[in-house]
């Protein structure tokens, strides 16, 4: 009998006795809700829930509800709906030993196709086709509503596809048996799913939880068929099994349709038409329950090619008649011990694999970072890269960059687009204009992903809050040293008193907080904070950043330490020299605070820091011979008295000794919006105005032969000089030069040395700066629709 | 295909229709399915509890009859826990079609799926009584049916059945079954579904 017949043959019968018995109750395939819950435990075992939190940043994961279900339930739904209409179940058989176009018995096609079919007809087409363009909707969609209706396509869609795995796992499907009326496997597998006895039911469920081996990633081979060109169909049938004992397999690499025909039979297929499986693969028959027992019946296990079976197939009641008339192949049924053996086998495969789809589905290795471009900072530069493990797949086709905004509304970000081939370990990058109020990007890929063609994949970046580390103090931890000096020079009568006070500037701590105009706890936000040096700097710097306190050495990651969500930062140097390098400044002291948040989201904070303040009181008492003068007035005797005070700052964003000139030298006007550093002085430094220069009178009182003279001069410069068009900034340094002068003229012989009194240096003072966030910064802060926190930092 | 086969395949078709009027398919039971609910720990009887009945219209085919849904009917139990479903009949001239139920699953916050008291063992019953008992539609014709829902006090617990339930009455539309979606909703909002992050 050829196939044909036998087809027509079985049709029939079953049709006529099928439905003149009245069967009222036929079995299904694997009923509808057997595959939604296989579907929604293979979203359980797969990577699904994780990948939609972590990759498309959806908090709920496949448990977010889209009209009504969650996503998980809108896979159950695909999985369900599959089988409707009627005669899309048609479809739903491959047998792995034919070539894929007759592989689906006489009147659908293979399982194989119609996962892939692009035109399914009734019931609508949900193949993986649909599902990768409502991927791609839900990537590049503009509205969020659109974007979650894709997602739920998108999952019924794959459930839909899954389906045809999961049948794949049904002897009858695998071995062209149709099975119009009962198949006895999936009627069992049924009955115990839909029993209100526990015991039955926790029998099904214990299929479902059963640990099964996951797919190989290296299962997904070419095809070379253009009706089914997506390696998931190797998911079904790898072209490795050829009906032989020395070809079948049962390992991640084994197709479900190759795993299930060649180790498992049908109802009509017990070691008929098949090679395998065959008779000699049987052990001992043993009875169950014991031999006595009311009930009792003898089973056949199978003990070789391919995974051992306690109960692979029952003797029938014609079983010794038909040995004993030496037939070869008569008498085994297949019972419920028999299919609950295969289930154990059958449905955790089935779940693994369908699991299996749903990790080659959403599969992505590539990830991208939108930093600010060192070239020009008001511009962005997006990277797409490719780590350099061996399981990466190239991808060759387009990266689109798209933002979102405030209301989630996304749109494609012009000029950040690349069309490339992207190997593992390799990546590429391109340069933009960044919009503004961006809270989100997302970078979407379409192309070629390994072997599979018209792929789509994405990853979506939030921009989530944006936390910026604010410094309110720099000052000296060391003590202020305090010096006096007393000269005295006999041969020119002179005595000279000084003194001088200073801090050192190599002992310093800086004091902050982070800082979130989104959220009271920005801390919760930070993923890394790290001091940032001058990259010339060689060894180990002596600075300590501490977070609540706590000290974290130069970096700190969350995870790696005791602090969770600092809200406090302290950096404490203790170094051995300001500059190193040699004859080439290099500063010693940290540049800037980097925050980088979980999100992504990096931000520099250029540190402020004292460079050196030093202040100088100083007191001569001089007598001395003045010639040209009368005799009456040839001797003077002078009491001159001053004051210096000098400081000077570092900028962790200035130029490579950390002061606030450009590359030329030049320095900008004080009328100038910004200067090259970050910070602007504020307030009154010694009781002169930020950007005062002065300077005035003459400390040579004595003009001509009079008796007495007094005078004073002034020189002061707070953060600003004189420039030819005018003052010009100079916010790295202060300086105030006072002195008087009060001299009498006396007879010479009458000339000694006056006097002098104790000198005061001046109390060395405390700088404000208020934080002036650069062009390229207030762009940062625009790109994500966010303002500049205002603050100040004092340096004392 | 060739000739014969043609033959025979129409033979198969018209096999059915010849014979339709002895096997006219219609729903297991009339009913009306009525039961009380009770909180399988206290065993008083739990007013409110949603409770959904449906009803799947099949087709056979080659693989394996389709599944559609056919009709369903949501009630409160009442402050006695009992329900009724409503008597329903169904009927189709097409040979290949049937039909199957009520189903029915039941919800109230902080319980789980509902047990039946005494249908543990069923795998030993006769196979008479095995068949006759097997579907809550014969179940629920029987007089004097208690069913119990057991607690489900944690979290996790409630998640999980939430789950279930969700898959377990996919066949009824989202519109039909209003009473059931709210309570879900609210138990989902319960259990911190109410928030969320749209990509």
């Amino acid at each position: 009998m050829n196939q044909l017949d036998r087809f027509v043959v079985v049709a029939g019968t079953a049709g006529a006795f099928g439905l003149l018995m009245g069967l009222a109750e036929p079995a299904l395939s694997y009923a509808p809700i057997t595959h939604a819950e296989m579907g929604a435990a293979a979203v359980d075992r797969s990577n699904l829930d994780s990948i939609l939190k972590t990759q498309y940043r959806i908090d709920l994961g496949a448990a977010i509800v889209v009209n009504g279900q969650s996503i998980q339930t809108w896979i159950a739904t695909g999985a369900t709906r599959e089988d409707f209409p009627a005669i899309r179940s048609l479809n739903h058989f491959h047998n792995p030993l034919k070539p894929w176009a007759n592989a689906g018995g006489l009147i659908g096609q293979s399982s194989i196709y119609w996962q892939q079919n692009p035109d399914q007809g009734l019931g609508g087409t949900w193949s993986w086709s649909v599902a990768r363009q409502r991927l791609f909707e839900f990537l590049t969609s503009p509205v969020p509503a659109a974007r979650e209706q894709a997602l739920a396509d998108t999952a019924r869609a794959l459930g839909h596809v899954m389906h045809m795995v999961q049948d794949a796992t049904s002897p009858a499907h695998t071995r062209e048996d149709p099975h119009l009326i009962r198949d006895g496997y999936e009627a069992r597998i049924e009955e115990l799913r839909s029993s209100r006895d526990a015991a039955l039911r926790s029998r099904f469920a214990a299929f479902l939880a059963a640990p099964s081996i996951l797919p190989a990633s290296s299962i997904f081979t070419l095809t070379d068929d253009p009706q089914a060109p997506v390696p998931v169909a190797r998911l079904i049938d790898g072209d490795r099994f050829a009906g032989t004992v020395q070809s079948y397999a049962t390992g991640a690499e084994a197709g479900l349709a190759e795993y299930t025909s060649g180790g498992y039979v049908s109802d009509d297929t017990i070691f008929r038409g098949f090679a395998l499986p065959r008779r000699e693969s049987l052990g001992p028959a043993v009875f169950d329950p014991p031999v006595g027992t009311p009930g009792a019946r003898r089973y056949f296990p199978k003990t070789t090619d391919g995974d051992a079976i306690g109960h692979f197939v029952a003797e029938g009641a014609l079983y010794e008649r038909l040995l004993f008339r030496g037939q070869q192949l008569g008498g085994f049924i297949l019972d419920d011990n028999v299919y609950e053996d295969y289930a154990a086998h059958l449905i955790p495969r089935a779940v693994a694999y369908s699991a299996g789809l749903l990790n080659y589905f959403f599969r992505s290795d590539f990830d991208f970072t939108v930093d600010v471009s060192s070239v020009d900072p008001e511009r962005r530069l997006l990277t797409v890269s490719l780590p350099p493990e061996l399981t990466a797949e190239t991808m060759d086709g387009t990266f689109t960059l798209y933002a979102d905004d405030q209301d989630g509304l996304r749109r494609a970000v012009a000029g950040a687009t690349i069309t490339t081939a992207l190997f593992r370990g390799a990546f590429a990058q391109v340069s933009f204009v960044p919009g503004s109020g961006v809270h989100a990007y997302v970078l979407v890929f379409r192309g070629n992903l390994g072997d599979e063609q018209g792929a789509v994949t994405g990853k979506v970046k939030p921009i989530g809050p944006v936390v910026s580390a604010l410094q309110a103090t720099a000052e000296f931890t060391g003590e202020e040293q305090r010096t006096t000096l007393t000269e005295v020079d006999n041969a020119s009568s002179t005595l000279i008193l000084v003194e001088r006070r200073s801090n050192d500037e190599r002992q310093q701590r800086a004091r902050g907080t982070f800082f979130s105009a989104t959220t009271g706890e920005p801390g919760r936000q930070l993923r890394r904070v790290a001091l940032e040096f001058d990259p010339r700097v060689v060894g180990t710097p002596a600075a300590r950043l501490l977070l609540d306190d706590v000290d974290v050495g130069v970096a700190w990651l969350r995870g790696a330490s005791v602090v969770d969500s600092p809200a406090r930062w302290e950096i404490r140097i203790d170094l051995p020299a300001f500059f190193g390098g040699g004859g080439v400044l290099v500063p010693n002291v940290p540049r800037f605070l980097t925050v980088e948040t979980l999100d992504g989201i990096r931000s520099k904070t250029p540190l402020l820091w004292w460079r050196r303040v030093t202040s100088l009181g100083e007191t001569r008492g001089l007598g001395q011979i003045a010639t040209p003068c009368p005799p009456e007035l040839q001797c003077e005797e002078v009491i001159s008295n001053s004051t210096l005070l000098h400081g000077l700052v570092f900028f962790g964003d200035g130029n490579a000794e950390g002061r606030d000139t450009t590359s030329s030298g030049q320095r900008a006007p004080l009328t100038a919006a910004h200067t090259s550093v970050g910070f602007t002085p504020v307030g009154v430094v010694a009781g002169f105005s930020v950007g005062t220069t002065d300077q005035r009178g003459d400390p040579n009182c004595f003009s001509g032969c009079t008796p007495t003279a007094s005078c004073s001069s002034i020189t002061v410069n707070v953060f600003a000089q004189s420039g030819a068009a005018g003052p010009v900034w100079n916010k790295d340094e202060f300086s105030m030069s006072l002195s008087t002068l009060v001299g009498v003229r006396k007879p010479a012989n009458a000339c000694a040395r006056p006097a002098a009194g104790q000198p005061a240096a001046p109390e060395l003072p405390a700088l404000r700066f208020r934080r002036d966030y650069l062009p390229a910064e207030q762009s940062r802060f625009q790109e994500f629709g966010v303002t500049p926190p205002e603050h100040e930092i004092t340096l004392r | 295909m060739t000739t014969r086969a043609a033959a025979l395949a129409g033979l198969v078709l018209l096999i059915p229709l010849v014979f339709q009027p002895g096997v006219l398919p219609s729903a297991e039971a009339a009913g009306p399915w009525q039961a009380q609910v009770v909180d399988g720990g206290t065993k008083q009887p739990l007013e409110g509890v949603v409770v959904l009945a449906w009803w799947t219209r099949h087709v056979r085919s080659f693989g394996g009859p389709s599944e559609e849904y056919r009709d369903s009917q949501e009630v409160l139990t009442d402050t006695d826990g009992r329900f009724t479903i409503e008597s329903r009949r169904f009927f189709s001239l097409n040979p290949l079609v049937f039909f199957r139920g009520p189903f029915v699953a039941m919800f109230k916050s902080g319980y789980g799926d509902y047990e039946w008291p005494g249908y543990s063992g069923s795998q030993t019953w006769p196979k008479e009584k095995r068949e006759a008992l097997r579907t809550e539609a014969q179940l629920l014709q029987l007089d004097g049916i208690v069913l119990e829902l057991p607690r489900r006090l944690t979290a996790d617990q409630r998640k999980e059945y939430l789950k279930h339930l969700e898959v377990h009455v996919l066949t009824v539309p989202l519109e039909r079954r209003p009473l059931l979606q709210k309570a879900i909703g609210e138990e989902r909002r319960a259990l911190g579904y109410g928030s969320r992050r749209q990509p």
